[in-house]
């Protein structure tokens, strides 16, 4: 077992997510950086559904009382196994009795930890991913707390296995993303379109799992007309009445009556949720014809 | 009817059909016929659907679909939809899974007022009416469940008398109660879980409306029609008792 010697700044358990309960209002939710967390179950022989632990901007310190292979992928927290450094993107042997201490995120914002056999943690409407609001999944629905208690889900063999380490932005950083237009990009008005494409737009430190906020805010002549709640997905790009942007997240709301400017592609959006407090954005419209 | 339809991409695997954008029966009844149509047309690389008021999401299996493909199987089953429905669907409806459904008609007990609906009293001060009356007007017709959604269990419901539309609060609460009855604008709805709330809160029902179990989490379904009945908090606290034992006593009625 594994014990939550501190619970890091919002820790939870995730796997892929939960699909086929929209219609009661449960969203997808799942890792924010599928990405990152697949690599994370790989390197310790996990298939890519595994229940593993999300870190967001702080992590955990973590007491192994039984050995365990382990891996950590995403966000560089400077990790310190029995006061030594740890490695990231490279599974690593924790003997019992040694502590795993996470710190903060030198860069990036998302980091996987996965145990070889997965995580054990309570399934709701087919997936272990903690969502906080109707308490799904994880250990009792919310994010670690001090003195809680880890338990591999099954042990199973592992050899050392190592994949290139992925460098990620820091605040004041700029990423360029590409998005698809959305719903309602054709109803907004053409100069505050003009304005989002040609600014760079600041993450703020009210992000979390449901929606990532921006500092900037779109200027417009009138507030955009309010419109009858319709279905939203992760990835939308939303502008509130008042031009203020919101990018949904994972546990974001099923339904929204925002106009739905944009959409990222996956890919995108898990860039996106690596980009921590600060690092700043600029969007431009996809020249890809996918669609 | 089609030519009031239109289909966009929501999501890199979400289909957006949108009808005519407005609140009204006809249009709902729309939304679950087309619902229906895909659930038994294109069976394959649906992930689910999504009704709300006035539209309906596909989210789909990229692998097995190319968006310009879903758009024109879609577009291929518009003509299907029934031509006039002034009305809800009153027979039976296709579940996912190919479970008979029917439409229920629900009542909601619900305690107005007091601790357990502190908007009421304002509510109607502003009116220069009682708070009976409120509550007669709140209760004295069927409404129906539009839509589920922004939350889990949160119940959007169909327009209550003009005389209780009440904007949204300016600064929501942090908190309300699980089965807060609340007024928003022109909408009434109810909490499901306990969390922040923008809309009035007018009462609170005992009724568990959010469970965690896969076969519906809900009791309420889209087209639904439900009722609310005033009890005292006498009754609200005897019912809370029951639904806290494990006992369910939600009354409903078959619609024949």
């Amino acid at each position: 077992m594994i014990e939550v010697l501190k619970a890091g700044m919002y820790s939870t358990i995730q796997d892929t997510g939960r699909a086929g309960f929209r219609r009661y209002g449960i969203p997808p939710g799942g890792v924010m950086d599928a990405e990152a967390a697949a690599l994370a179950n790989r390197l310790v022989g996990n298939g890519r559904h595994a229940p593993l632990l999300e870190c967001l901007l702080e992590g955990p310190a973590l007491a192994f009382h039984a050995p365990a292979w382990v891996a950590l992928t995403g966000a560089d927290m400077q990790p310190l196994l029995a006061g030594v450094s740890a490695p990231m993107f490279c599974s690593f042997f924790v003997e019992a009795g040694e502590t795993l201490v996470l710190g903060r995120a030198v860069a990036g914002r998302c980091t996987y930890l996965a145990l070889s056999g997965g995580i054990r943690a309570k399934r709701h409407f087919g997936s272990c991913a903690t969502y906080p609001l109707a308490k799904l999944g994880g250990l009792k629905g919310l994010p670690l707390e001090r003195g809680d208690v880890l338990h591999p889900a099954a042990s199973s063999p592992v050899r050392l296995r190592r994949a290139e380490p992925k460098i990620y932005p820091s605040a004041g950083d700029v990423t360029e993303v590409p998005f698809k237009p959305g719903p309602e990009w054709e109803l907004l008005p053409e100069e505050a379109r003009a304005f989002f494409l040609s600014r760079t737009f600041t993450l703020s430190a009210s992000s979390n799992r449901a929606g990532f906020y921006f500092e900037e805010q779109i200027p417009l002549q009138q507030p955009l007309p309010e419109r009858i709640s319709s279905p939203t997905a992760p990835g939308c790009l939303q502008w509130t009445g008042g031009g203020q942007l919101i990018l949904l997240m994972p546990d974001g709301p099923t339904v929204g009556g925002y106009h739905r400017a944009a959409w990222l592609s996956p890919e995108n959006l898990w860039k996106v949720a690596q980009l921590p407090p600060g690092a700043r954005i600029r969007f431009y419209i996809s020249p890809s014809h996918s669609l | 009817m089609e030519k009031n339809i239109s289909i966009k991409a929501l999501s890199f695997d979400a289909l957006l059909v949108e009808f005519e954008q407005r609140i009204a029966p006809e249009i709902l009844w729309q939304v679950l016929a087309l619902e229906q149509l895909v659930q038994e047309h294109l069976p394959k690389g649906i992930r689910e659907t999504l009704p709300a008021y006035a539209s309906l999401a596909v989210f789909y299996e990229p692998s097995f679909w190319a968006f310009a493909k879903l758009k024109s199987a879609v577009l291929d089953l518009l003509p299907l939809l029934p031509k006039t429905a002034s009305h809800l669907p009153s027979g039976r409806r296709q579940a996912k899974g190919k479970k008979q459904m029917k439409v229920k008609s629900w009542e909601v007990p619900v305690c107005y007022g007091g601790s357990l609906g502190p908007d009421l009293r304002q509510m109607a001060e502003e009116r220069g009416v009682s708070e009976e009356r409120l509550v007669e007007w709140h209760s004295d017709r069927p409404y129906s469940v539009y839509m589920l959604g922004f939350m889990p269990g949160f119940v959007y419901l169909g327009e209550p008398d003009e005389r209780l539309h009440q904007p949204r609060r300016s600064k929501p609460r942090a908190r309300v109660a699980a089965g807060s009855v609340a007024i928003g604008g022109r909408q009434t709805g109810i909490y499901a879980l306990a969390g922040p709330a923008g809309w009035n809160i007018i009462g609170r029902t005992p009724v568990e409306l959010f469970q965690l179990r896969e076969e519906n989490p809900s009791p309420f379904r889209p087209g639904d029609v439900l009722r609310f009945v005033p009890i005292s908090k006498r009754e609200f606290e005897a019912q809370q008792a029951l639904w806290q034992a494990g006992r369910h006593p939600l009354q409903k009625q078959w619609y024949d």
